[in-house]
C-alpha cells in the first residue's frame, strides 16, 4: 500500500466485507409503518408527571 | 496508559507473529473516545485526577447553572454544540470545582486539559521531555472551547466558561492527518514510528466507511446509536438538536469537512433487555431468528424511549411503550418491534439532517454489534429507503476503552480503519506503506 493523495485512490479499500442491503417493501408500505411509528411516539408523551421526567437534554 | 500499553505489545507481537516485521508498520493513527476529559501536571505530566469519561453524569448541576447563565444561548452558533453534560468544557469546569489539586495547578499555571487523544499523544512522546500538546480538529470540537467555522479556540466561548487561557494549556488544535504534528513514539516496541493520524470515534467510522461527499453518513449501531453525516464545507447550525461538528480535517489544501451527528439512546440495549429482562433469547445473536420467527410486527410498534427519546424528537416525559398488543401477540413481534424501533429513529434522525443541511441522503454506511443481525439491516433500509452498505466486524480490533474497568473492545470496525485511511503521509515520504495495528 502505498500514499495516497485523492479520495478516489481509497475507494477499493474495505470493500471486501461489505454487504449491500437494500428496501424490499414499497414505498406506500414504508410510508405507512413510518407513519405508525409517528403516531405511537406522539402517544407516548406525557406518561410521566412534569417533576419525573428527566428534563437533561 | 498501562492499557494502551499492553495493547501495543500484543497487537506489534501478533503482527510479527503472522510473518510481518516491525519495520513495516511505518505510521500510526489514533482515534478515541471523544469529549473524556484529562487533566495533568504540566511540570510532571501526573495525571490529577480520574479522566471523566463522556457519558458521566457528574456535570447535571453545573449545565442547569450555565445554561441560565448570560450567553449560553448564543454558545450553539459558534461552536456547534448545545449545553449538556457530554462536552469537555463541563467535564474541566467540574474538576475545577471540585478537586483541589486540580484547581491549584490551575492558579498556578501548570494545568494541562486534553481529551484522551491528547493525553495518549503526550505521554507516547515522552511525556514532559516532548511536551506533545496536541489535539486534532474532530476531536477539538467537541470541547466546546472551539470556533467550529474558524477551526480555532474562541475566546468567547473560554470566557462563558470563566476560564483563563494563561493559566490553562490547552493543546494546539491541528488536522486529522499531518506528518509531524503529532509526534512518534518515545518507547515501546514502536519506538521511533511516527503517529500520523488522530481522529475521534465516530469521525473515524466516517472515514472508515468513505463518507467523503456531502449526503453521505453513517450509522454505528452499539449499545446506543451514533449517526454522523457528511454536510460539506461549511458549517451547518441544526435546528432539530442536531449536533454540528467536525467530520475529520486532513489539512494541506483540503478545507475541514463538517456533519451533524445524532444519536439514538436504545440500539443495542433494546436487544439485551429482551435477553436479560424478559428472558426471550439467551445470546443476542439470536435476536435475528426470534424476529425472523413471524413475518411482520403483527401490529406492535415498540418505542424503545427507556429514558426519553433523543433526536430529533427530544421528549423527556415518555417512557419505553408498547403498542398494539393482541391476543395473538408473540415474542418474535416484540422483538422485530424492537429492531424496527431503531431504524424508525434513524429515518427520523436522517431526515431532520437531510432538511437541516439541504444536501439529500446518497449514502448510508452501517457498522458496530447489532449490524450483524441481518434482519435488523433488512429492514432499515425499508424507512430510509437507500441502499445499505454494512461493513462488518473486521478481526476483533483490540482497542483500549477509556473506561475505569480497562477492558479491550471490539467496537466501531471504523475504528480500525482509521488506522489505514487517517494516516496519510506528507508527500514528503515517498516510500511509505500503511499498516494497520491490529
Amino acid at each position: 500500500m502505498d500514499i495516497w493523495k485523492e479520495f478516489d485512490e481509497l475507494k477499493e479499500i474495505n470493500q471486501k466485507d461489505r454487504m449491500i442491503f437494500k428496501p424490499d417493501i414499497s414505498k406506500e408500505e414504508s410510508a405507512k409503518m413510518f407513519k405508525k411509528w409517528g403516531r405511537a411516539v406522539e402517544m407516548c408523551r406525557g406518561w410521566l408527571d412534569a417533576d419525573e421526567a428527566e428534563g437533561e437534554f | 496508559m498501562s492499557s494502551v500499553e499492553q495493547c501495543i505489545e500484543k497487537a506489534t507481537k501478533s503482527f510479527i507473529d503472522q510473518g510481518h516485521d516491525i519495520q513495516d508498520i511505518k505510521a500510526v493513527g489514533i482515534t478515541n473516545q471523544r469529549e473524556s476529559t484529562v487533566v495533568w501536571d504540566s511540570n510532571t505530566g501526573e495525571p490529577l485526577h480520574n479522566t471523566i469519561a463522556w457519558p458521566d453524569t457528574r456535570t447535571k448541576g453545573l449545565v442547569r447553572e450555565l445554561k441560565a447563565q448570560d450567553g449560553a444561548d448564543d454558545l450553539q452558533a459558534t461552536c456547534g454544540l448545545p449545553l449538556s453534560t457530554y462536552p469537555s468544557s463541563v467535564k474541566l469546569l467540574w474538576l475545577l470545582r471540585n478537586v483541589d489539586a486540580v484547581k491549584a495547578a490551575y492558579e498556578e499555571g501548570r494545568l494541562s486539559f486534553g481529551t484522551v487523544d491528547s493525553w495518549l499523544l503526550y505521554n507516547l512522546n515522552g511525556g514532559p521531555d516532548k511536551n506533545v500538546h496536541v489535539t486534532d480538529a474532530t476531536n477539538a470540537s467537541r470541547t466546546m472551547f472551539m470556533n467550529l467555522h474558524k477551526v480555532q479556540y474562541d475566546d468567547t466561548l473560554i470566557s462563558f466558561f470563566g476560564l483563563d487561557r494563561n493559566k490553562l494549556k490547552l493543546p494546539k488544535i491541528v488536522p486529522s492527518s499531518s506528518a509531524d504534528a503529532f509526534g512518534s513514539f518515545a518507547y515501546g516496541p514502536l519506538k521511533g514510528v511516527r503517529i500520523t493520524g488522530c481522529l475521534g470515534d465516530q469521525s473515524a467510522a466516517l472515514v472508515g466507511q468513505q463518507g467523503f461527499s456531502p449526503g453521505s453518513a453513517k450509522n454505528t449501531y452499539g449499545t446506543g446509536c451514533f449517526l454522523l453525516y457528511n454536510v460539506g464545507e461549511t458549517p451547518v447550525i441544526s435546528k432539530h438538536g442536531l449536533l454540528a461538528t467536525v467530520a475529520y480535517d486532513f489539512g494541506g489544501h483540503r478545507k475541514p469537512v463538517y456533519a451533524l451527528e445524532g444519536s439514538i439512546a436504545v440500539a443495542g440495549s433494546g436487544v439485551k433487555f429482551l435477553m436479560n429482562n424478559l428472558g426471550f433469547i439467551t445470546h443476542s445473536e439470536k435476536i435475528s431468528d426470534l424476529a425472523a420467527s413471524v413475518e411482520d410486527n403483527g401490529g406492535c410498534v415498540f418505542v424503545t424511549a427507556f429514558s426519553g427519546l433523543f433526536a430529533p424528537y427530544w421528549i423527556d416525559d415518555a417512557k419505553g411503550t408498547i403498542f398494539g398488543i393482541t391476543q395473538h401477540t408473540e415474542r418474535g413481534h416484540i422483538a422485530r418491534a424492537t429492531l424496527e424501533a431503531t431504524c424508525f429513529q434513524t429515518k427520523a434522525i436522517l431526515d431532520a439532517m437531510e432538511r437541516d443541511s439541504g444536501h439529500k441522503l446518497t449514502e448510508l454506511a452501517v457498522d458496530g454489534g447489532m449490524s450483524n443481525s441481518n434482519l435488523c439491516m433488512q429492514v432499515s433500509p425499508h424507512f430510509t429507503l437507500q441502499t445499505i452498505h454494512v461493513l462488518r466486524a473486521l478481526s476483533r480490533t483490540m482497542r483500549p476503552d477509556t473506561s475505569k474497568h480497562h477492558r479491550y473492545s471490539s467496537r466501531s470496525t471504523g475504528d480500525a480503519r482509521n488506522y489505514i485511511v487517517g494516516c496519510r503521509y506528507s508527500s514528503r515520504f515517498r516510500r511509505g506503506h500503511m499498516e494497520r495495528v491490529r
